[in-house]
């Protein structure tokens, strides 16, 4: 007869699984907090509910999915309140950024982008993840931190996977503008010239999550 | 005319970035690579978007957590292990 795995059995086997995980689920943490002390408190507190929770994890099942999961979820729950005042419309989103609209990060900027982000260093980039709306920030930190799949985006999101193609394209063009006004504010690039000349982002304050 | 020659330039720009992310259907990517051939235009553009994408992945994965946030964190999980552990030893039998 199998016996239950031992705490220290289950405790050994939980950080040999979240080890490897701590740098992304950390990227992950810093980019929707935008905060050091909140990144590694929220960090933590998903640490610590995963590993209570370990039992219900399917062994054999995509561990990386189920603790992401677990972290944005308490963000959700931790963070709801801050910015209850706001409100989020996919539709919105999708008539302002039409299956025809160039959804590269740098198409169509105006001056040559690889010299735009030439001039921008690691935490520039990290500061206009860090601008984007929330719903935005998490799938675009998911998909640029950690390399996940649309349907791995999904999955820990729980978002249907036309939502994250529709946010995703849409976080391209948001995630170019605060760059390119990252660029301007520091004195990089020349202000007068429009990075996206297509439809009109929402600001940050206008928008953000209603899972 | 065949299949491939319906993509034009904006319709293979609008799918840039998926197909770059290997999110394309098998016939839409073969749609897009097929343009790609025969247009430097777009695929400038394609070659730009594919360097651009790495960099800014190769520069925000640096982002490492810090020791002492680990070293907390391990702190953390090893304190609910002694307190799970706590929880389930036998109680004294002189308690009931």
């Amino acid at each position: 007869m199998d016996h239950p795995p031992s705490p220290q059995a289950r405790h050994a086997e939980f950080t040999a699984l979240l080890e490897p995980l701590l740098d992304a689920a950390y990227r992950m943490a810093l980019h929707l907090t935008r905060q050091p002390a909140d990144a590694e408190d929220l960090l933590q507190e998903a640490a610590l509910l995963a590993f209570r929770h370990f039992a219900r994890f399917e062994p054999g099942t995509n561990f990386r999915a189920w603790l992401f999961r677990i972290l944005v979820n308490r963000f959700y729950t931790r963070y709801r309140r801050t910015d209850a005042r706001l409100t989020y419309d996919d539709g919105a989103v999708a008539r302002g950024a039409s299956d025809a609209t160039p959804a590269g990060f740098f198409t169509r900027v105006p001056d040559p982008s690889a010299q735009l982000l030439d001039r921008l260093d690691a935490q520039a980039i990290a500061a206009a993840v860090a601008m984007l709306p929330r719903e935005f920030r998490a799938v675009c930190t998911l998909y640029l931190m950690d390399d996940l799949s649309y349907r791995e985006i999904a999955d820990v999101l729980d978002l249907p996977l036309g939502t994250v193609r529709s946010r995703l394209h849409r976080g391209r063009q948001l995630l170019q503008r605060a760059l390119r006004s990252l660029a301007v504010e520091r004195g990089l690039v020349a202000g007068e010239a429009r990075a996206v000349p297509t439809a009109e982002a929402p600001s940050a304050r206008e928008v953000t999550d209603v899972r | 005319m065949s299949a491939d020659d319906r993509w034009n330039c904006a319709d293979v720009r609008a799918r840039t970035a998926e197909h770059l992310d290997g999110e394309l259907a098998p016939a839409e990517a073969r749609g897009v690579d097929a343009h790609l051939a025969g247009c430097p235009d777009c695929r400038a553009g394609w070659e730009a978007e594919r360097r651009l994408l790495a960099d800014m992945r190769r520069r925000v994965q640096a982002v490492r957590a810090p020791e002492a946030v680990r070293a907390r964190l391990r702190a953390a999980l090893a304190h609910a292990l002694k307190e799970e552990i706590s929880s389930r030893a036998p109680h004294d039998v002189t308690d009931a």
